[in-house]
């Protein structure tokens, strides 16, 4: 009796200041009032279950308007984009309205997401990294299978997708095929390269991994610039390093151990040359990405591997710093294969009226030219679908950045199969626990490998013990 | 001769009592000095100490980054509710322990001693469950609630109503005053200092927290100021120092303000250490 | 405080059989212990079980015991043993670069009086009241390795170039830097105050005695501090095993876990790995570590800590 006295209170006198504040909160007006609108239904519900309470809080009103709560991982100018994408949606129809939150990056949102979910106020929809999806999609009951939805085929179909896109969230649960999100923007590890300063130093863009050693040593050697290549600090690289520089996978075929020690040994023997004579630098931990491109912008380096993601970044520090940027491929090593990744949309289990509305908001999402298309369009990333590629935003970009088609074609260099590890883990803690021994310590890449094998394979062996 | 190396004396100490107070003052300096820095000014490879047009435009731009003004009046809900709900809480509790004897007490005593030392760390994983539970997460309630006694302050008051001489209380108690009365027009009265270093000690440590309100909150629309401030950075993409520092400043001049002013109170309620 | 309890004393017999009087104190403290065992005793215990438990966060329903494994895990991994090491290294650090710094300011700054000398201990105090968020931000500003303004300085004067926080060698060292400068002058205030508070006449005695500064230090001096001395210690050294905002944001525990510490190695677990288990064994690891040092505080300085 008395926690649901207090709870109504709560919402109520919540609600009340929040409407007070409607008008001030400017970018956040609109969150503020539906947050007010949330709480005053849940406070006028009669009952304090969790369940209960938030089915009251999906219904506005007039009770025909489903409240879906998305949750995403865009700050700055993508978050800006993707705001302006869930306005348009909210402005194009009236049953359903979604509220956008941004939640800090991949991590954070998966983070935020599962405390929130175990408490029973998950969001509805949340968009995440491709390599942080397991991290939910792990415990059964979790997420939705975007199969159920798909193969109704009402206007968004599984074959729309890329299946080098889709294929490594695919899984068999209960003898049936999972798909535990949508890919959004989709990316791959390209390399960015200052052409003004390649060009004095009489360089041309670098192929291979030995051409690349050799690019730098005449760059850095020559004082061109303090740095050759510049790579943010992010595990999806180690995916990257080790099946491109030596041709064979980093985990066995059964994805249950890692076993790749002597490519491992050669890979890092290699960077951490680069590294000691200044031919590499190792983003570092904290704002890495944002270092990196102040020095793309200042020519401290004249490369830098990073997303196809980052283009637009990469674009505006080259204007500012006033040089030619060119987007080419990752150099090859034994193979030209590079990992997919960027960032997906989970749907969540739950209430039915919520997924199905969620699912309206998604179909649109993919077939608008105000969704996924603009915001492809305005950060750089790949379209998870053809239909997205050929939208005109995505097709307009493609005919006249010349960039944007460059970074385009590094599409056919996918290789999803760099993620066939069994169950869900997370052995990006221990990877970057490895990555960061061997860049910044300089220490021992075999020892170290010895030290990630144990933590990766007891955490897979832990995930597969069910 | 003497007088000459007095003077040489005092002059090294007027130097180097400058140069400590620099060391402490400088990266405030340093904080405002770039926040009305240009691009191109915080981005060069050079260094510039004293910008050239002063860019106020920064601090219109952190403004219009995030929705600070709602994250400003979360923090003053949050540190309203806190101080409200302490005092209600603390006060009678600090009169008890300092003016009533009853049995347990040295016990009662000893175990908010011992709360007190409990690091909010180990404590926040069950506190969230509870607050979900109470459907409280990502409210502005979750930010207040866990906080309502605070060992420490309780510790404080009690050590200042110990103070206030038995006799004032005999008499009021002759006069017909229940406690109530005694607590509102005798003990706060008169242990004003106490009263306000314990509000002046919340104040500032919950406008500063960081941890909590990480843990709490998964929207804007109750996060408060250091969350927001925080995030300047956590954005992709070019870090422009100018506006996350403007951003700071906001965060960082609402309390220098009250230290500019009150200096001498804060410096004794923070230094209190009750130990006589 | 003698007369006090007399006073009291009488004032219980007067009301003595009346029942109200007697529960009325237990009322008075009745919601500060509401909140101390809902938001401290409750968790506490809450976090002991989960210790002992594989807790599955989403659905409950599987959470099962595992006995000791939490705990047998936590003791053979390198990265938590690194942790602990982390914590103890950084305490120490604080400890006596803080000690060290805040008594020599403290003689130093108490010897005169004045505007300036005031005006130092207020600059020395400023940080303490500053949130760590505005503080970590500041620092990693100028700790940028290329664009820092630290790294300006030194290759401007000729020196090299640090890597600050970017390299496992120098990250822990960094942090340690800036929690200090955070917090020296909160501490030297702190002695400062207890320095004040020895009257001159003590003081004067001891000269008439010819005692030196020296002995006048050790005999008079420190002993009349100890209790703020030892309230200090303890404040620093609980403070410092619950460091987490700085690391938080300064290093996120890196590079190479160099400062990753207990409390972050706790808040890591929770949200990045959602072990709740190990998170919770973890906490109790640090309950029992500031509990054993209280107690060794109080037992090795309780002895020579005068009160007055």
């Amino acid at each position: 009796m008395n926690k649901r006295i207090m709870a109504a209170a709560l919402s109520a006198s919540m609600a009340l200041g929040l409407t007070a504040c409607g008008g001030a909160g400017g970018g956040a007006s609109t969150t503020a009032k539906t947050e007010a609108a949330k709480t005053t239904a849940a406070a006028s519900s009669t009952t304090t279950a969790a369940a209960t309470t938030k089915a009251a809080a999906s219904q506005s009103s007039d009770g025909s308007t489903v409240e879906i709560n998305f949750w995403h991982s865009m700050g700055g100018k993508n978050g800006e984009v993707l705001a302006a994408i869930v306005d348009s949606y909210n402005a194009s129809q009236s049953k359903v309205h979604v509220t956008a939150t941004y939640q800090g990056g991949y991590y954070d949102s998966i983070a935020n997401a599962q405390t929130a979910i175990a408490a029973g106020n998950g969001p509805d929809l949340i968009q995440s990294g491709t390599g942080q999806v397991f991290l939910l999609s792990g415990t059964e009951g979790i997420v939705a299978n975007m199969y159920d939805y798909l193969d109704k085929n009402d206007g968004l179909s599984r074959d729309d997708f890329y299946n080098s896109f889709i294929y490594m969230y695919e899984s068999d649960q209960n003898g049936k095929k999972f798909l535990s999100c949508l890919p959004m923007g989709s990316s791959t590890p390209v390399l960015y390269c200052n052409k003004t300063l390649l060009d004095k130093a009489g360089v041309s863009i670098p192929k291979t991994w030995d051409e690349m050693k050799e690019a730098c040593a005449t760059l850095v050697d020559g004082g061109y610039c303090d740095y050759g290549f510049a790579q943010p600090r992010d595990s999806w690289y180690f995916w990257m390093a080790i099946p491109n520089f030596t041709g064979k996978e980093a985990f066995s075929s059964d994805g249950l151990k890692l076993d790749c020690k002597d490519g491992a040994v050669k890979t890092y023997t290699f960077a951490q040359d680069l590294i000691k004579k200044n031919y590499m630098y190792p983003g570092p931990a904290s704002e890495g990405g944002a270092t990196i491109n102040q020095m793309m912008q200042a020519q401290q380096c004249a490369f830098y591997i990073n997303s196809v993601g980052g283009l637009k970044n990469q674009e505006t520090a080259a204007e500012a710093g006033g040089y030619e940027l060119v987007v080419s491929d990752v150099p090859a090593g034994a193979t030209k294969d590079v990992p997919s990744g960027g960032n997906v949309l989970v749907m969540l289990e739950g209430d039915q009226k919520k997924k199905d509305a969620t699912w309206d908001f998604l179909k649109w999402m993919y077939t608008s030219d105000d969704g996924i298309a603009k915001f492809i369009a305005n950060s750089g990333y790949f379209a998870p679908t053809e239909k997205v590629k050929n939208s005109k935003p995505v097709a307009d970009k493609l005919t006249n950045d010349e960039n944007y088609k460059r970074a385009y074609s590094a599409i056919d260099n996918v290789n999803s199969n760099y993620y066939m590890v069994n169950g869900s883990s997370n052995l990006s803690t221990p990877i970057m626990t490895f990555m960061d021994a061997v860049f910044y310590d300089l220490e021992d890449p075999a020892a170290q490998y010895d030290v990630l094998k144990e933590a990766c394979d007891e955490a897979l062996a832990e995930a597969n013990d069910k | 001769m003497y007088k000459v190396r007095k003077r040489i004396g005092s002059v090294i100490s007027v130097i180097l009592k400058l140069i400590v107070s620099f060391i402490f003052i400088f990266p405030f300096l340093w904080m405002l000095s770039v926040s009305l820095q240009s691009d191109a000014e915080t981005q060069s490879m050079s260094l510039t100490l004293i910008p050239k047009v002063l860019q106020f435009q920064n601090y219109v731009n952190a403004w219009h980054s995030a929705p600070f003004p709602l994250y400003i009046r979360n923090s003053l809900l949050i540190i309203v509710g806190i101080v409200v709900l302490q005092m209600l809480i603390m006060v009678p509790a600090a009169y008890a322990f300092a003016k009533m004897e009853f049995k347990g007490k040295n016990i009662l005593f000893g175990i908010i001693l011992i709360a007190f030392m409990m690091p909010i760390q180990i404590r926040f994983i069950p506190i969230y469950f509870m607050m979900s539970d109470w459907n409280l997460i990502d409210t502005l309630w979750s930010q207040i609630i866990p906080h309502m006694t605070d060992a420490f302050g309780i510790f404080l008051l009690r050590q200042y109503f110990m103070q206030v001489p038995d006799e004032l209380i005999e008499a009021a108690k002759l006069d017909k005053s229940t406690d109530l009365q005694i607590m509102w027009k005798i003990m706060l009265p008169m242990s004003r200092p106490g009263v306000a270093s314990v509000i002046l000690l919340s104040f500032v440590g919950h406008w500063n927290d960081y941890f909590w309100p990480l843990v709490m909150t998964n929207s804007d629309a109750v996060r408060p100021i250091t969350i927001g401030v925080a995030r300047l950075k956590a954005t992709e993409g070019s870090l422009f120092w100018n506006t996350i520092m403007a951003g700071n400043m906001f965060l960082v001049i609402p309390v220098l303000i009250i230290y500019f002013f009150m200096a001498r109170n804060i410096i004794k309620s923070f230094t209190y250490t009750g130990i006589k | 405080m003698k007369k006090n309890t007399t006073n009291t004393e009488e004032l219980e017999t007067r009301h003595r059989g009346n029942w109200k009087e007697k529960i009325k104190p237990y009322l008075y403290i009745a919601p500060a212990f509401v909140g101390i065992g809902l938001f401290t005793i409750y968790p506490v215990i809450k976090v002991l079980i989960w210790s002992f438990q594989k807790v599955n966060q989403l659905d409950t329903s599987k959470t099962k015991w595992v006995g000791m494994k939490n705990y047998s895990y936590l003791l053979s991994n390198g990265a938590f043993q690194k942790t602990l090491l982390n914590t103890f290294i950084y305490t120490g650090a604080t400890l006596a670069i803080i000690m060290t710094c805040a008594l020599i300011l403290a003689f130093w700054l108490n010897k005169s009086q004045g505007h300036l000398t005031m005006f130092t201990q207020g600059a020395a105090f400023m940080p303490h009241v500053i949130s760590s968020v505005s503080i970590a931000l500041v620092f990693s500003m100028m700790m940028n390795p290329s664009f820092g303004l630290f790294n300006k300085v030194l290759t401007a004067v000729g020196l090299p170039a640090s890597p600050w926080l970017t390299s496992s060698s120098t990250a822990m060292p960094s942090v340690v830097g800036v929690a200090s400068w955070k917090a020296i002058g909160y501490y030297c205030l702190i002695i400062i105050g207890a320095l004040q508070s020895i009257s001159a006449s003590i003081y004067e005695a001891a000269s008439l005695d010819n005692a030196g500064a020296g002995v006048t230090l050790r005999k008079i001096t420190i002993p009349m501090i100890s209790p703020q001395l030892f309230f200090v210690m303890i404040t620093m050294t609980i403070g410092s095993f619950k460091v987490f905002d700085t690391v938080r944001l300064l290093t996120d525990g890196g590079p190479n876990n160099a400062t990753s510490v207990l409390v972050y190695y706790i808040y890591k677990q929770v949200f990045w790995e959602s072990n709740i288990g190990r998170a919770c064994a973890a906490g109790i690891v640090l309950l029992v570590l500031v509990g054993v040092l209280t107690v060794i505080y109080f037992r090795l300085l309780s002895k020579r800590v005068h009160y007055q």
